[in-house]
């Protein structure tokens, strides 16, 4: 893989990576940095490269949130919070980032990954699936399910959602 | 990327899901020059790492062959000396 590739693929997927890896832990640079060097060695690219690099970075970010608890118990979950997960909007009628995120942090790991993946990461719930070891039907109701539960959450602050 | 299945779930607009989207995550903190020398020096490491084996494999082959050829020429200190013989019984004839 030649340095422009690299550069392109970093310029595209880190932020994404990066909010996806924090899911788990507290040093998502870290873990997105590593998979992209782990792209790097390998004699040929993935087929499917972009899914090929969340699921790199989930296993990473898992082990080292496990390395983390070893270390520290209270690390990752102070960590956690301590960097934003979005870029507050400019758009005044926008969602409040802050408030996403505690939203999305209140979810369960396994919902909010997916809610991750697909909306900011752009994966298909096929490619979802094959990132954590499920099934696309199980994806697509986690998603939903979890999704119904920020709308409970966020609805009042939804600028597209009819107040009632 | 190769073909994707024609059966994929694609779930409905949702106002929620597409405001969430709209949302940017926030910039990564990756160096991205470090990345890239990093990721230099990683794909320079196999081709370094082949070079190392194959003058290890080299050595080896000149440190087996100098062995063999030592011991093959130094045959006159192992060689084992000629059995000693009883000597002639026979008396020397004096003419």
């Amino acid at each position: 893989m030649g340095p422009e590739q690299l550069g392109d693929l970093v310029d595209r997927y880190a932020a994404a990576l990066t909010l996806y890896a924090r899911q788990w832990c507290s040093c998502p640079e870290d873990v997105v940095q590593t998979a992209f060097l782990k792209l790097v060695r390998l004699r040929t690219a993935p087929d499917n490269l972009v899914p090929w690099l969340y699921r790199v970075v989930r296993n990473g970010a898992i082990d080292a949130s496990r390395a983390a608890r070893r270390r520290q118990k209270y690390e990752t979950a102070a960590a956690d919070h301590a960097s934003p997960w979005f870029t507050p909007s400019d758009d005044p009628s926008g969602l409040d980032a802050r408030t996403v995120t505690d939203a999305l942090a209140s979810l369960p790991a396994e919902t909010r990954e997916i809610i991750v993946a697909h909306l900011w990461g752009g994966l298909t719930f096929e490619q979802i699936a094959q990132t954590v070891g499920s099934s696309a039907a199980t994806c697509y109701r986690r998603y939903a399910a979890g999704l119904e539960v920020l709308r409970q959450q966020l609805g009042a602050e939804c600028p597209m959602s009819p107040k009632t | 990327m190769p073909d994707e299945p024609e059966n994929l779930i694609v779930p409905p607009p949702d106002p929620l899901a597409q405001a969430l989207s709209r949302l940017e995550p926030a910039p990564s903190g990756i160096d991205r020059d470090r990345l890239m020398f990093a990721a230099g020096a990683q794909s320079r490491r196999a081709t370094i790492r082949l070079w190392q084996a194959t003058a290890g494999f080299l050595a080896a082959i000149g440190f087996a062959a100098g062995v063999w050829m030592y011991s093959a020429n130094a045959s006159p200190f192992t060689r084992t000396p000629p059995a000693k013989t009883a000597p002639d019984q026979t008396m020397p004839t004096n003419r």
